[in-house]
């Protein structure tokens, strides 16, 4: 018995890690193939956890395309400033230069009376009317641009008592609202993100779960012919693999196809505006992210169902 | 050194019943073992302690140089896999065929496909089921349910052997055929041990028998023997093994 027994042991380390990759390789693709045998009850909670991947992977291109919008609109000024009336070019020249030595002051654009009259021409549909106005009532003005846009309060109230300055007007405050908002909207974003991703956890555990109950008998049997806690447990690992990667391919054609949706639409409200905006969906490396989150995401809830479950079962 | 050693082993169930008292006995490797007495005498009782199914209450339990009491819980399935267990109840999975319930314990071991394939098929033929490997149990009678669970428990040539009543569902002529099978391994150099309520198939074996009564050990005789202590009607022991 001696020899037997060392000839059992004695198993060279190829052959060991080789049984190891045919034990992977068997749980992988029995995994798989019980996933493929009840194409309904799986079909229906595939697609679930799709949607559930789908709607932050949406949000994200929705945020995605408001930031690249935002950023591709040329900056306003933060503040304009109208000089008093009658104000010389020598003094809002003067002005401008100390402006620009103030360190929360990124940009200073001056703009005289005159140019400020033949914008307001173009812009203003009143050019007749001005035609026959008298002289120029229009002022210098000056535009800032911050360093820090969320001090535009505290740099217009410090300004608005120079002697020099006859009105401040906020420009850019629309620009930086909208941005807090999109800021908001990504953080939102963030927390849905995690709500589903929990909620993915729990559907793929709980599909896991109610597996485990069904294959007891074949667990019990496996344990008692010497299946250890990790190879019971690998095919569950793996069709919680299988569901979040199915899940997270199904998610993408899901927001391909929103995108489809989206386009025409979109492109057709842009050009209203004299824009050319298109939507851009998800890039190739977001797109491998919601793979690789569903995947990871469906792993995870197969572990969290299953570690202590099949602890719990021993014939010991 | 024994294959099986036990040494005054108690078990007490949660209830407070003992399955197992003071008992002690050795098998040495490669010997054929019958354990034999009536229902609840602990013939399975003493099975699941070799298999690593429960913890003795007190002594000790050593199997192929393994101190079962002292095993890990991690060490427990290579420990298995050096075993081959035939059930009672058979224990086959329904949904699988023939073929994969053969194949399980390969499947476990890690053993490569073909490997797999021609050792599942060698033991199918050995038990006379090799035409019905793409059946699935539940087309199978009880009786070939039974072998199909011998098939599973030879097919990774194990140290030692555990048959809970192996031949209680089969006809006489299987049932020697099984255990001519089983008395092939011993001499092949594995152990086995076989519990079994069937009198006359013990003695047609002629081998080793132990005899338990209320968990303990009243008798361990070499069939020889058996007849005239079979004489003995009204005795103890004979009416332990009728």
């Amino acid at each position: 018995m001696g020899a037997r027994r060392e000839i059992h042991r004695e198993v060279p380390w190829r052959n060991a890690m080789r049984g190891w990759l045919r034990s992977h390789a068997y749980s992988l693709f029995s995994a798989l193939g019980r996933i493929i045998h009840r194409p309904l009850d799986q079909g229906l909670t595939i697609a679930v956890l799709a949607v559930a991947l789908a709607l932050p992977a949406l949000g994200l291109v929705a945020v995605q395309n408001g930031s690249h919008l935002l950023a591709g609109a040329a900056r306003p000024a933060d503040l304009l400033l109208f000089l008093v009336e009658g104000a010389s070019q020598e003094l809002a020249t003067d002005f401008a230069d100390r402006l620009r030595g103030d360190t929360r002051v990124l940009a200073v654009e001056t703009r005289s009376p005159e140019q400020a009259l033949d914008e307001f021409r173009s812009l203003s549909g009143f050019a007749d009317a001005l035609a026959v106005a008298e002289g120029n009532p229009l002022p210098w003005v000056l535009s800032l641009n911050l360093d820090d846009p969320t001090l535009v309060e505290a740099v217009a109230e410090s300004l608005r008592d120079q002697s020099e300055v006859d009105a401040v007007i906020y420009e850019g405050a629309w620009l930086t609202r909208l941005q807090g908002l999109l800021a908001l909207a990504e953080r939102t974003l963030w927390v849905v993100g995690a709500l589903l991703a929990i909620a993915v956890l729990l559907i793929v555990g709980n599909t896991v779960r109610l597996e485990i109950a069904t294959r007891l008998e074949e667990i019990e049997v496996s344990k008692l012919i010497g299946a250890s806690d990790a190879f019971v447990r690998r095919p569950f690992l793996y069709a919680g693999l299988w569901l979040g990667l199915t899940a997270g391919l199904g998610a993408l054609v899901l927001v391909e196809l929103a995108m489809w949706f989206l386009h025409s639409p979109v492109e057709v409200l842009a050009l209203s505006y004299g824009s050319s905006l298109t939507l851009a969906g998800l890039s190739i490396v977001d797109a491998l992210a919601l793979i690789a989150c569903g995947m990871l995401l469906g792993w995870g809830g197969a572990w969290l169902a299953s570690a202590q479950r099949l602890r719990a079962i021993d014939p010991r | 050194m024994s294959a099986i050693r036990f040494d005054t082993v108690a078990k007490r169930y949660a209830g407070g019943q003992d399955a197992l008292r003071e008992l002690s006995f050795g098998i040495e490797p490669a010997e054929m073992v019958f354990v034999t007495g009536h229902s609840g005498a602990g013939k399975s009782s003493m099975l699941r302690l070799i298999a690593a199914m429960d913890l003795p209450t007190r002594g000790l339990v050593q199997v192929l140089g393994e101190n079962l009491g002292r095993l890990g819980r991690r060490a427990i399935p290579a420990y298995r896999r050096r075993l081959g267990l035939v059930f009672q109840d058979h224990r086959l999975l329904m949904e699988r065929s023939i073929f994969q319930n053969v194949a399980l314990p390969l499947v476990v071991a890690g053993v490569g496909r073909e490997e797999a394939a021609r050792r599942v098929r060698a033991a199918l033929d050995k038990v006379g089921l090799l035409t019905m490997e793409l059946k699935l149990p539940i087309a199978l009678s009880s009786g070939e349910r039974q072998r199909v669970g011998i098939a599973r428990a030879i097919v990774a040539k194990p140290e030692l052997i555990l048959a809970d009543e192996p031949t209680g569902n089969l006809d006489p002529s299987l049932s020697a055929e099984i255990m001519a099978l089983f008395a092939a391994f011993a001499d092949a150099g594995t152990t086995v041990v076989v519990a079994s309520h069937d009198l006359n198939l013990v003695q047609r074996m002629r081998k080793r028998v132990l005899v338990l009564d209320k968990g303990k050990l009243i008798d361990d005789f070499r069939p020889r023997t058996i007849s005239s202590r079979k004489a003995r009607a009204g005795d103890g022991n004979v009416k332990a093994i009728d």
